[in-house]
């Protein structure tokens, strides 16, 4: 064939190119294909490990609901180590039907509220911890000075939201039956019949729990259970021998422990009787309603439905239950803040929370162990000194092991054992400082305390009796122990005035003084803040005191005994007190100094208050 | 070989033939490989899809936590998903041009009318996989997406109740609609697909490919390869235009996969069945039937489909009619030029709408474009 | 495949000897013409880059189809010591695609065991034979398996049946009074 066509097309030729076309069109999806793996490898770098969360069996139902109804909840429980091991909503929210607050919930028994007595089931120590701690009776302070001031002076409305949040409230709960009868538990008043059943019956018809106990000291129960009447974790003590623990501190911790028992099992046996009285023993609510203001709380010293004391979700916020949020300052920050004891400001001033805030990433708080020196260096918090573990210690819950000094009343003072509690503290310190930084520093710490009762509060309470003692004030409950104030109460009672702790300006005056202004300077010492010792502190210690404590006292008595309240010899009594104050040698700067005399006040001072 | 020749009763002289088949010159122009796209689409689709069904579970709970695991966790499952994803539109898209190349060149005219038909269904079921394929994953769009196609479904007049009866395979959207769509995904329409496609290319390599600007030739020139490949105007099919192909394929493949990495396949929320999203839009390849519906009132709008798809199947004999009548070369583009601005159109007003409404367009161009 | 290879060989044998420009007939299956050097440059090319691809993407296809691997085994908070008193056992049920025993050794019930020591053995019931789940049968203090009578002694070890092996032990950690497992993952 020899046509030649109209258009000859080289066929081979661009088979050739083809092939190459071929091959760089391969070599461009190899690259392709390359470049999908190395996307692949970058996708798939190990992350931080993501912890799988497991729903154990009984709790799967749960979590299928309320992962639609309330999304927050779940989500925030499988991030927590709980769901890492397998603790789930069962664990913790399982109940017997008898429990306060127990009801039915689409096939299971459970209970909202999850006390310490849950919680302790598997952090049996901590709990002990911190039922033997001060954070435990934070809600009892029924009958003080702050809880007046707040249910009466403000209204209940502001101690509900306001004082209660942080101390903790009573939660009453109200059972629901399928037959519509309802059975409330008045937890306060529950707790209050509690203790005054175990202060006139003592631990019968508790023997049981007494053994259980007890059962690490022979012949103690029986004791126990021959007292007459155990009204607090003193009368425990007091029956307790030093046989029957290794040292006092073990004797205090087991007497709060076996007395917080025993008011726990009382108290279940009233709940108990009350709910037979009322034909709802054994019957299970189908739904329960908590009193408004008692729920929602997450106060520390909560009394729960079960009369257990606490609230663990305080610090180690629920769901997550993290325990790095819980060794922020800020949760400790939610309470201990403010014009009366601001501990987080305090804090925030001072160079721990500056070196804190700085090197945050370095703190390593998400560690199990958390040792300061080992596990962290940088800088501590709140919990590193005040519960955490050192080189030398296990980490507590019991907030007031380490503390020396009470700051609390209007003179401060040591509290027991201070000494062997200063010693903890001080090995904590010496994680980071030497030996002098830390001696030297608690004398200027003790110095500021003892400055602080010695110039101005025991003067300004000696005041505040003497008019307390004349009739001059309304006294507060917290006076009537002082000699002579019984007599001026029934004087009073005579003229229709009753005592009363706050209707007299005065004794707001002294309020602000030692409760808010005085607490800042020791607070501000005690832990380094100069602002808070300072300006926040003595400074405002010293103007109330001079400038309004000791005038309107002065003007009060002229007042009264122009109304003829009080005579002129009582106030004659209350003037030489003041005059007694004034006339020593620190608080002689009112009538002038000279360079002498200013030499040998600063003499005065190293030595009276510098030890 | 002599092996396989003794045991294999084929000649192998039958496969050299085949593989040598001339193919028309103009082939040879890379434009005219692209028709292969849609078979390389097909057979990207076919392995990823198999890859697919390793993990996917087509039940209710799992389906949204299976498509999920693939995306997120298998490896290299995004990509085989993404790829899936691009190659399907990529599918739909290739067909779609090729059906308006065959229509504009009036490749369909006689004796090649079956053949468009045996098209016709075959783009049917590649909408088919397309609606079944989108509802497999179980988000909030596959769910109302099955939702509102089962629902138009079943308006249609007399056997509405039953089609809708039987693709939910219960009374709502549920677990037997998963199972079905995911037979019909997965079995049925691949098998009639490869039916079809095999009858198609049966008949288009029988029938010889349309030679532009040539004429037809008779059945009997058409087997004489020696003459027509020494004409110069014809070029073996192996090796040189399969390389042709080899190439595009790789390109698609590179462009595909590029793609994915850029535009990878997301998962929207899982399906409520008691929420209905606030915009709520089918597949871009739906919008055309979206926006008759929500012009007309639905019987019209079936019926005006109904009519469309009858005048689309049957073309090559209205075509073959209208030119005995009148023969006027350009009637038939007319026609198609006005099919296909309707189509157009309404698939942009649709985009639009959705644009213009909720200004989201980028997340879900790239969202709901399965 | 053998045979059109031989005719790509050919037609690259035609190119080289057609030169430009000629129409060519198609390749006749015995042409012997030997191949220029860019023609086979050009096919190794097309080898040496289609191989690497195709088998990269068979890698991948293969490292596809393996479902990603998890850990194997987690560490779960069972139950509290407590809970076990001693000689006594538990059952959990459907722990990560378990079914475990937890048995803690008869001993003073008043804590004359070292304090170190711990008590508590885990077994995975799942029978080595073919799978069936043993119960423990604590009078006699033995595991028996109900498929084939298979029985195993209270530390998992066979005694009698069909069973390879004994059954698998599990990890126990005690901690704090509360007992961890670290139980293997058996389903996905």
């Amino acid at each position: 064939m020899s046509e030649t066509p109209a258009n000859p097309v080289p066929v081979h030729d661009d088979l050739k190119w083809k092939k190459v076309l071929v091959a760089i069109a391969a070599i461009l999806f190899f690259a392709t294909m390359v470049s999908i793996g190395f996307i692949e490898m970058w996708r798939l770098k190990p992350r931080e490990k993501s912890a799988l969360a497991y729903t154990p069996a009984d709790s799967a139902s749960c979590v299928e609901c309320h992962q639609r109804l309330t999304p927050g909840i779940v989500s925030d429980w499988m991030l927590s180590r709980h769901s890492e091991k397998g603790v789930g909503c069962m664990s913790c929210h399982q109940a017997e039907s008898n429990e306060p607050d127990a009801y039915e919930h689409y096939g299971s028994v459970v209970a909202t509220v999850v006390s310490p007595s849950d919680c302790n089931k598997c952090h049996a120590q901590i709990g002990h911890e911190f039922q033997i701690s001060h954070h435990s009776k934070a809600a009892q302070f029924i009958g003080s000075l702050d809880n007046f001031l707040g249910e009466f002076i403000e209204g209940r409305q502001a101690a509900v939201s306001g004082c209660m949040q942080c101390h903790g409230s009573a939660v009453s709960v109200t059972k629901v039956f399928a037959d519509n009868t309802e059975f409330t538990q008045d937890t306060g008043q529950l707790l209050e019949r509690t203790k005054t059943a175990l202060s006139q019956a003592g631990a019968q018809g508790l023997e049981a729990k007494v053994r259980e106990l007890t059962s690490g000291a022979a012949g103690l129960g029986q004791r126990l259970l021959a007292a007459k009447a155990l009204p607090s974790d003193k009368a425990v003590l007091q029956v307790m021998n030093a046989q029957d623990y290794a040292s006092d501190t073990q004797r205090e911790d087991n007497a709060k422990r076996i007395f917080y028992g025993l008011l726990l099992a009382k108290g279940q046996e009233l709940a108990r009787a009350d709910l037979k009285q009322a034909g709802a023993e054994g019957k299970l609510a189908k739904k329960v309603k908590f009193d408004s203001d008692g729920w929602p709380n997450t106060g520390i010293g909560r009394i729960n439905p079960d009369l257990s004391n606490g609230s663990c979700t305080a610090c180690h916020s629920r769901h997550k239950f993290q325990v790095s949020m819980a060794r922020e300052p800020e949760s400790c920050g939610k309470c201990h803040l403010g014009p009366d004891h601001p501990q987080y400001e305090v804090y925030n001033e001072s160079k721990h929370g500056i070196a804190f805030r700085a090197n945050r990433e370095r703190m390593n708080l998400e560690a199990h162990p958390w040792v300061v020196g080992k596990d962290y260096n940088v800088a501590p918090t709140c919990a590193t000194c005040h519960m955490g573990a050192s080189r030398g210690q296990p980490s507590t819950h019991d907030v007031g092991k380490r503390i020396s000094w009470t700051l609390r009343p209007a003179i401060s003072e040591k509290l027991e054992h201070w000494e062997a509690k200063r010693s903890a503290m001080q090995e904590v310190c010496s994680t980071c400082h030497a030996k002098q930084q830390v001696d030297n520093f608690y004398r200027q710490y003790d110095g500021v305390v003892t400055l602080y009762n010695e110039k101005f509060a025991k003067p300004g309470r000696d005041i505040i009796n003497a008019l307390a003692r004349t009739g001059a004030i309304t006294p507060s409950p917290a006076q009537m122990a002082v000699p002579g104030v019984a007599e001026a109460v029934k004087m009073l009672g005579e003229k229709g005035l009753n005592p009363n702790p706050f209707d007299d300006e005065v004794e707001w005056t002294w309020y602000l003084l030692w409760h808010h202004e005085g607490r800042r300077a020791r607070h501000g010492a005690s832990m380094m803040a100069p602002d808070y010792t300072q300006w926040h502190g003595m400074f405002e210690v010293a103007h109330r005191f001079y400038f309004e404590l000791v005038p309107q006292t002065r003007k009060l008595l002229e007042e009264r005994v122009h109304e003829g309240r009080i005579t002129e010899a009582q106030r004659a009594e209350v003037l030489k007190v003041i005059d007694g104050v004034l006339a020593r040698t620190d608080h002689a700067w009112l009538k002038g100094l000279s360079p002498d005399q200013k030499r040998e006040q600063m003499k005065f001072y190293k030595d009276r208050y510098n030890q | 070989m002599a092996f396989l020749r003794e045991r294999v009763p084929l000649q192998i002289e039958v496969f050299e033939q085949l593989a040598k088949e001339p193919i028309p010159v103009h082939m040879k122009r890379w434009w005219y490989a692209l028709g292969g796209t849609p078979l390389i689409c097909f057979c990207i689709l076919l392995a990823t899809g198999i890859c697919l069904t390793f993990y996917y579970i087509p039940e209710p709970k799992q389906a949204y936590r299976s498509v999920q695991y693939i995306t997120e966790r298998v490896y290299f499952g995004w990509y085989i998903r993404s790829m899936h994803k691009w190659a399907g539109n990529l599918m739909i898209i290739a067909v779609l041009l090729h059906l308006f190349r065959v229509f504009f060149t009036g490749a369909y005219r006689r004796p090649r009318e079956l053949n468009w038909m045996v098209g016709c269904g075959l783009l049917f079921t590649i909408l088919g996989f397309g609606f079944t394929g989108y509802a497999l994953v179980f988000d909030q769009l596959s769910y109302w997406a099955a939702q509102v196609g089962t629902g138009l479904a079943a308006k249609t007049p007399l056997v509405g109740e039953f089609f809708r009866r039987f693709m939910l395979g219960g009374e709502v959207v549920g677990e037997g609609t998963l199972a079905r769509f995911f037979v019909f995904h997965v079995g049925v329409w691949p098998s009639v697909f490869s039916a079809l496609l095999g009858i198609h290319i049966f008949l288009f390599r029988g029938l010889g490919i349309a030679d532009l600007g040539a004429k037809t030739l008779s059945p009997g020139e058409a087997r004489d390869h020696d003459a027509m490949l020494k004409s110069g105007r014809y070029f073996p099919f192996f090796p040189n235009h399969a390389m042709t192909e080899l190439v595009v394929a790789l390109a698609i493949l590179i462009v595909l996969t590029e793609l994915s990495i850029v535009f990878p396949a997301q998962l929207g929320p899982p399906a409520d069945p008691l929420n209905t999203p606030a915009h709520i839009q089918p597949e871009w390849y739906f919008f055309f039937q979206f926006q008759l519906l929500k012009m007309f009132p639905e019987h019209l709008a079936l019926g005006l489909q109904l009519v469309m798809v009858v005048i689309m199947v049957f073309w090559p004999f209205i075509d073959g009619w209208m030119l005995r009548r009148w023969n006027r070369a350009w009637l038939s583009p007319c026609f198609g030029m006005a099919g296909l601005a309707v189509f157009l159109g309404l698939t942009v007003k649709e985009a639009l709408h959705g644009y213009v409404l909720f200004h989201d367009w980028w997340p879900k161009l790239t969202g709901s474009l399965l | 495949m053998f045979v059109t290879w031989t005719n790509l060989m050919n037609v690259i044998t035609e190119n080289s000897a057609a030169g430009t420009g000629q129409p060519v007939t198609p390749p006749v299956p015995d042409a012997k013409a030997g191949q220029t050097r860019r023609d086979f440059l050009a096919s190794v090319l097309v080898a040496g880059t289609a191989v690497p691809a195709a088998t990269g993407a068979v890698v991948m296809g293969l490292r596809y189809v393996l479902p990603p691997s998890r850990q194997a085994t987690a560490e779960l908070l069972m139950c509290r010591a407590d809970e076990v008193l001693p000689g006594e056992s538990k059952i959990f049920d459907n722990v990560l695609g378990s079914r475990i025993c937890l048995l803690r050794e008869a001993g003073n019930a008043s804590g004359g065991e070292p304090a170190s020591k711990n008590p508590f053995r885990a077994f995975s019931l799942r029978c080595s034979h073919l799978g069936c789940f043993a119960h423990w049968e604590g009078g006699v203090r033995k595991f028996v398996c109900p498929c084939h009578n298979a029985v195993f002694d209270e530390n998992g070890q066979v005694q009698s049946g069909p069973p390879p092996t004994g059954l698998q032990r599990i990890a126990v950690e005690l901690r704090e009074n509360l007992v961890y497992l670290q139980v293997p993952y058996v389903q996905a």
